[in-house]
């Protein structure tokens, strides 16, 4: 198993397009402080926090593990198209010809995609983080217990990663094509999103009356879409200033119930892509 | 009777079904050791479906194989470390040097001598790109043949099985080829399964032949049985063929076919006057005879039945 995981660092770092993406990845978080910099500049907030006293450098941080965020995107990107070259060129059959398990072989991929995009994601939030304060920007934590809250969102975000590399990993090696990956794993969750964050406030404002039951219907799935961005506190740092109307879609992250609600989730969801899948995966024909 | 330690691979009854095709239909194989067992059928006969089902790469429907006295699939998974295998085209990472593909093998095999590398590219005669840094997706199809086997070659294997390994080769490349897996074969006694659709390049280096068509193993015969019959071959048409190709078949067993045109065919035979007082002693009249010198490329198209059944 370590040869494997092993072999798949080596060709990661052999990867041209890996290294380029995780450099585009890496300029974007410079440009996101020096562009949030320039903009508290002009109107006057005096760089204190991110876009004029809305978000802090703890929330950005948060914030990036969402399927909504670029770096976010541009990582699936990397691990979607790293995963695919394995099938494409047929070096995964040479894994299983070597005497390697197709089980072996799941989870190897798995945990290298896990490895190389979170050293990426975590480059990204040391450097957001660093530049963040030599631009004299708030952290948005003082407290102990505000560090706390912030290490338990950071494990929790982790947590919602780690169940989109399964599902990133499940996708791609179950249709070992290009086409599905791209679609099930980067357009589909953008698209959710977009209609998610768009209908979802359209039908509270236009429907009032009835709001609360027709998006409580879709409570769950909006919960699970926007739990990385609620975790982050972004979610709540928009909506609440809205008042009441957004009741629905806005929860304690520090509530008991959220913390077993997003775990037990996440736990269950990385249960199937990671034992469905490579129970799936051994049982079928590599291409 | 083979010992049973001798024999490197056997299948029993294999079957490979894709919906409702058989891509395997109860293939029965034997591959014993040091042998260079040369695997023909016309494609999509079913030889790659084999192959990919002996390595792990796809799994069989019904039946059974072993596979270095392996008969599980855990204890086959585990023996496969001693096997090495190059599946319808090199698998290569097209965006490494040779020396970095070969690393792969390496880090795979948990192999730490790095020196192997330069020795393999040299045997398969691919020094000049040793200190390359030119990708395997600009080699020629030819170089990628190469690589392919030098990174087979890593693990020192106990079987080494190559499907189509001279595909789109030209005929320069296809001697050298051939010349590069007769002198592996010798120099390290390693035990090959080699898979084509022309019989005439597998018979310069083959010691064994299995015969695959539509998923059915038609014939599994040594080269020596083979010579032997490609050497003559007896048409003949009666009066009665029914009664002919049962009698035939039993004197002549595995050598009688009957062609399209009604005619029976008899290959191998030393005395072809022994068929003529045979059929006539069982009241047979022979109403055509005559010899044909066949080549080997007739008795495969023969065998397999000819264009018919495309």
């Amino acid at each position: 198993m370590s040869r494997l995981l092993k072999l798949q660092l080596f060709r990661a770092f052999k990867d041209k397009g890996t290294i380029v993406f995780a450099i585009i990845t890496l300029a974007l978080g410079v440009f996101t402080i020096l562009f949030n910099f320039l903009l508290s500049q002009s109107i006057g907030v005096g760089g204190s926090t991110l876009i004029g006293d809305l978000f802090s450098i703890s929330s950005l941080v948060n914030s990036s593990f969402s399927l909504a965020s670029t770096p976010m995107v541009l990582l699936i990107i990397v691990g979607v198209v790293l995963l695919y070259k394995e099938s494409g060129w047929g070096t995964i059959r040479n894994q299983v010809v070597a005497g390697y398990s197709k089980f072996q072989v799941y989870f190897a991929n798995f945990l290298a995609m896990l490895i190389i995009l979170f050293t990426i994601l975590f480059t990204y939030q040391v450097l957001t983080v660093g530049l963040g304060f030599a631009f004299g920007f708030d952290f948005g934590i003082s407290t102990s217990s505000e560090w706390g809250g912030f290490f338990k969102r950071y494990g929790l975000n982790l947590l919602i990663f780690i169940t989109e590399v399964a599902f990133m990993t499940f996708i791609s090696l179950m249709f070992q094509n290009i086409i599905a990956p791209v679609f099930l794993v980067v357009i589909v969750p953008i698209f959710v999103a977009a209609i998610l964050q768009t209908v979802v406030p359209l039908v509270v404002i236009i429907n009032v009356d009835n709001a609360a039951s027709i998006v409580g219907g879709f409570e769950y799935v909006i919960w699970y879409q926007s739990t990385a961005l609620t975790i982050s506190g972004l979610s709540y740092e928009m909506f609440s200033s809205m008042g009441d109307l957004f009741e629905t879609v806005l929860y304690d992250t520090n509530s008991s119930s959220f913390i077993i609600k997003t775990i037990a989730t996440n736990v269950a969801l990385c249960g199937v892509f990671l034992g469905l899948g490579s129970y799936l995966f051994s049982r079928k024909d590599l291409k | 009777m083979v010992n049973e330690n001798d024999i490197v691979v056997q299948t029993n009854d294999l079957t490979k079904k894709y919906g409702t095709t058989y891509a395997l239909d109860k293939v029965n194989i034997t591959v014993k050791r040091g042998e260079i067992y040369g695997f023909v059928g016309r494609n999509g006969a079913g030889k790659t479906t084999l192959i990919r089902v002996l390595t792990g790469i796809a799994n069989p429907t019904s039946g059974s194989f072993v596979l270095l006295g392996a008969k599980t699939k855990a204890e086959q998974i585990e023996r496969r470390k001693h096997i090495a295998a190059m599946v319808e085209t090199p698998a290569l990472y097209m965006n490494m040097t040779a020396h970095d593909n070969l690393r792969t093998t390496l880090i795979l095999k948990g192999i730490k001598d790095e020196e192997l590398i330069r020795a393999r590219l040299h045997e398969v005669g691919l020094e000049d790109v040793i200190n390359s840094k030119k990708k395997a997706k600009d080699f020629s199809l030819g170089m990628k043949q190469r690589l392919g086997i030098a990174m087979a070659l890593l693990g020192d294997p106990d079987l080494l099985i190559l499907d189509e390994p001279t595909n789109g080769l030209d005929p320069e490349g296809i001697r050298e080829m051939r010349e590069l897996l007769v002198g592996i074969n010798k120099k390290r006694n390693i035990t090959m399964i080699i898979s084509s659709h022309i019989l005439g390049e597998l018979s310069k280096l083959a010691t064994t032949f299995g015969f695959i068509d539509k998923g059915k193993i038609i014939n599994e015969i040594t080269s020596e049985e083979l010579f032997a019959k490609v050497s003559k071959e007896v048409i003949i048409k009666t009066d009665d063929n029914i009664k002919a190709l049962g009698l035939l078949n039993e004197v002549y067993p595995k050598s009688v076919s009957k062609d399209d045109n009604g005619s029976l065919r008899i290959s191998g035979v030393a005395n072809s006057s022994d068929i003529v007082k045979l059929l006539i002693k069982s009241d047979i009249n022979v109403l055509n005879f005559r010899e044909q010198e066949n080549g080997l490329e007739d008795y495969f198209i023969n065998l397999i039945g000819g264009n018919h059944n495309e």
